[in-house]
């Protein structure tokens, strides 16, 4: 009788140790759950804030891996055909930087009625080799305005850009089209189309090209961007290319050859400039 | 003096041990019950069933870590296709090769343009305050030298000069913009301030 009450009495106590135990278990469990909570709370934290950026990038690199996938099998060929022939031939670079400079002067005359004119052209008679490509020499005196002439050596300045993106300075085309990313991911093809345009075709209504390639953008951001893509050189795309692109399309001068102003001396509204025809 | 009963002297002489024996059954009961509730919260609800906003979607805290993974998987894979890309541009060398040789250029032309972009912005509806009549340029020194002459009827062509040299240094093309000296003379047309500047082209990248 009295050993039985002993041993009830020391399951009580042992219960009571087991129910403790079982106590300082559950509040472990509850410290550990809530461990876990804290950490994944800062792991989504992490992955919210970088997820966004991630998605724009991914539909920014795809936009751009399809357009240039699409430019490799439709327009590169294409391009490289133009690009030997008139841009950097293999034969003399003479009659078509002729053709250039002849035509460039005349829209300039037209324009500034009669008050431009091309002098003289002269090219030395000997080829420099510079090992990855060829020069030859020459010179043009033109008589105008410091306009005029900024205007035809600007032109000058776009010889070798086919498109669009060519006459972009370093960056800006990734700064163009991460900006739209942001704002309108759908916007993105008419983007990539833009800088993959003729720079000509470009060149003879840039209001409305520019218009159309922005239409799917925000209305808040489409004066940023119009803003970098004139300050990334397409201002003076519209200078110097506008106002003589119609008649460089009537008589079949575009692209513009390589030529590269060596020096450059002005005496009244005598110019003299310096010239480099390059070829392969 | 009366005694006090036994009952109420008992639990002092027993000491700690017949409380434990009347907590042990209720506090082993409501530890077991704790510790299973506990445990079932704990595996019910886990972090991961609970949704979270990321960039205007709603999405579960799995589904965020897996969805991560795939995009930067995605990424990795767009950039091994852009540079399989670049390498195929091999197939059009003529190409390369203007590109090549257009980096090497010195911008003129683009820079005159901007140079007198920037000198029309100073005329006004009565007077065109900036002439350049002396320019020369020469790619081996990579400079281009302006002479002229700044003229203002109202005696303010030393600050139309240095308005105007601290828009050829904002110019992208120009690396540096050479410090004109500031002489004021008296002209016919006004006071006017010559200048020589010369311009610098950064080294080609």
């Amino acid at each position: 009788m009295l050993r039985n009450a002993l041993r009830h009495r020391h399951c009580l106590v042992s219960l009571f140790f087991v129910g403790v135990l079982s106590i300082i278990l559950a509040c472990g469990v509850i410290a550990s759950h809530v461990r876990t909570f804290s950490v994944k709370r800062d792991t989504a934290v992490l992955i919210g804030t970088s997820l966004p950026e991630l998605r724009t990038s991914v539909a920014l690199l795809r936009s751009t891996v399809e357009a240039e996938t699409l430019f490799a099998r439709q327009a590169r060929s294409a391009r490289e055909e133009q690009a030997a022939a008139y841009i950097f031939p293999s034969g003399s670079p003479v009659p078509r930087a002729v053709l250039t400079l002849e035509q460039l002067s005349l829209a300039l005359r037209d324009s500034t009625n009669g008050q431009f004119s091309l002098g003289s052209l002269t090219f030395s008679s000997k080829t420099e080799n510079k090992g990855t490509h060829k020069i030859l020499d020459g010179t043009a005196v033109m008589r105008g305005s410091f306009q005029d002439v900024a205007r035809l050596l600007g032109v000058l300045s776009i010889g070798g850009d086919m498109m669009v993106r060519d006459a972009l300075a370093p960056g800006v085309e990734e700064q163009f089209l991460r900006a739209i990313g942001t704002d309108q991911p759908l916007a993105l093809r008419a983007a990539q189309d833009f800088l993959y345009l003729d720079l000509l075709e470009y060149a003879l209504s840039p209001d409305l090209v520019e218009q159309g390639a922005l239409s799917g953008v925000s209305d808040a951001l489409r004066p940023t961007l119009r803003q970098m893509l004139l300050q990334g050189g397409l201002a003076e795309v519209r200078t110097a290319l506008g106002p003589v692109a119609e008649r460089l399309k009537e008589r079949n001068v575009w692209p513009i050859p390589l030529i590269q102003v060596t020096s450059l001396s002005r005496e009244g509204s005598e110019f003299r400039v310096g010239l480099g025809l390059l070829s392969r | 003096m009366t005694s006090l009963p036994e009952a109420a002297v008992a639990p002092t002489k027993a000491g700690f041990l017949p409380v434990l024996e009347r907590l042990g059954l209720p506090t082993f009961l409501f530890g077991i019950v704790f510790l299973l509730l506990t445990t079932g919260v704990t595996f019910l609800l886990t972090p991961d069933r609970f949704p979270v906003h990321v960039g205007g979607k709603v999405i579960r805290l799995a589904d965020l870590a897996a969805e991560e993974q795939r995009l930067q998987d995605e990424l990795d894979q767009l950039n091994q296709n852009r540079e399989e890309l670049v390498k195929s541009q091999d197939n059009a060398p003529i190409l390369s090769q203007v590109y090549a040789r257009r980096a090497e250029m010195l911008p003129i032309g683009t820079t005159l343009l901007s140079v007198e972009s920037l000198r029309s912005s100073f005329r006004t509806t009565t007077i065109d305050p900036i002439a350049i009549p002396g320019v020369t340029f020469d790619s081996v020194t990579r400079s281009l030298v302006l002479r002229g002459r700044v003229t203002d009827p109202t005696g303010g062509s030393n600050h139309i000069l240095a308005s105007f040299v601290d828009g050829l240094r904002t110019l992208t093309t120009v690396s540096t913009v050479s410090e004109p000296e500031y002489i004021q003379e008296q002209t016919p047309e006004g006071m006017s301030t010559p200048f020589t500047i010369t311009i610098r082209f950064a080294d080609a990248t």
